[in-house]
């Protein structure tokens, strides 16, 4: 991600199965925001791990132009414009964590950290390994 | 008195009062004592960088229970450390009113969740036993912290904060 003073970010919150969380990802890379029931595959391998409640999705971020792969949120903020110094970095032991999640750091919002998720990487790594890679096949978390 | 002089008394008043050399008190060790649940952890003070409450806690998603999410302390993203995995104990649910104790190894940190914090003590080496316990929980028995005698475990903070590097191997 270009190193700029500030950053846009968008955050949303994925309805987990035990809790919810809010994350953030660079407003650069949401494609667009569309209503739960739009036609898209989600990033399997990065959601496997968060335990999302299907039946509490409400929209899904699109994340590149012309392919149908999506994040699926409950809820999904404005775009908030952040300085970088309010995005503090990773710990060291939190780094295999991040690496995992391509968490780039941490947005202090209303008292709390928030991940900041590089989605593109996400979606990339998604596109070689993932669910995605191996069969394309389309299946929206909340359609049914 | 030159230098010569103040030799040849120092070695006569030794002479006169034999070998009497006092002995030098058992070496000993601070700890900050915590309790976390119904044990007590001596956390050696050398590791300690700070001592606060928890004020906020934010979960991380994907998150193993050894390291289930951060804080914010004055600016810093500090790992929220629950030894439940290591000790074998029920998980300590992250809440206001809980403490962090922030220690360091070779300038990795990580924040131990505790019940609260009970106070710091002087140790001497001989007070420790490291039999019979895993290896990153040595013991100490009978050390009185008050009465009735407690059982305290001193924590290797070496090896805690190992632990949590490798957290998600």
């Amino acid at each position: 991600m270009p190193m700029t003073e500030t950053i846009w970010v968008v955050r949303c919150r994925l309805p987990g199965a035990g809790a919810d969380y809010d994350v953030a990802f660079p407003a650069s890379q949401v494609h667009r925001v569309v209503p739960n029931g739009h036609h898209c595959v989600p990033l399997q391998e990065f959601l496997a791990g968060w335990e999302i409640d299907p039946h509490r999705v409400r929209w899904t971020l699109s994340v590149a132009d012309g392919e149908d792969v999506c994040v699926p949120v409950a809820q999904v903020s404005a775009p908030e414009r952040i300085p970088w110094r309010y995005i503090y970095p990773v710990p060291e032991v939190l780094r295999s964590w991040a690496d995992r999640y391509k968490v780039v750091g941490f947005v202090v919002m209303d008292n709390g950290l928030i991940p900041l998720i590089n989605l593109a990487e996400l979606f990339e790594e998604e596109a070689v390994h993932g669910e995605y890679a191996r069969n394309g096949s389309a299946g929206n978390p909340g359609s049914g | 008195m030159t230098e010569m002089k103040a030799l040849e008394a120092w070695l006569q008043h030794r002479e006169r009062n034999g070998d009497q050399v006092q002995e030098r008190p058992e070496p000993t060790v601070s700890y900050l004592v915590v309790q976390r649940g119904e044990r007590y952890l001596a956390i050696p003070f050398a590791n300690v960088r700070r001592v606060t409450r928890l004020e906020t806690f934010s979960p991380l998603p994907g998150a193993v229970p050894l390291l289930p999410g951060a804080t914010n302390i004055e600016g810093h993203v500090v790992a929220v450390m629950d030894l439940a995995p290591l000790l074998g104990e029920e998980v300590l649910t992250p809440r206001p009113g809980l403490f962090l104790v922030l220690v360091a190894d070779q300038n990795v940190e990580v924040g131990l969740l505790v019940t609260r914090a009970v106070d710091v003590h002087d140790v001497p080496h001989s007070a420790l036993k490291t039999d019979g316990v895993p290896a990153y929980v040595q013991a100490f028995y009978g050390w009185p912290l008050q009465s009735p005698t407690y059982v305290v475990h001193v924590l290797d903070v070496a090896q805690v904060v190992e632990a949590a590097l490798h957290a998600y191997d």
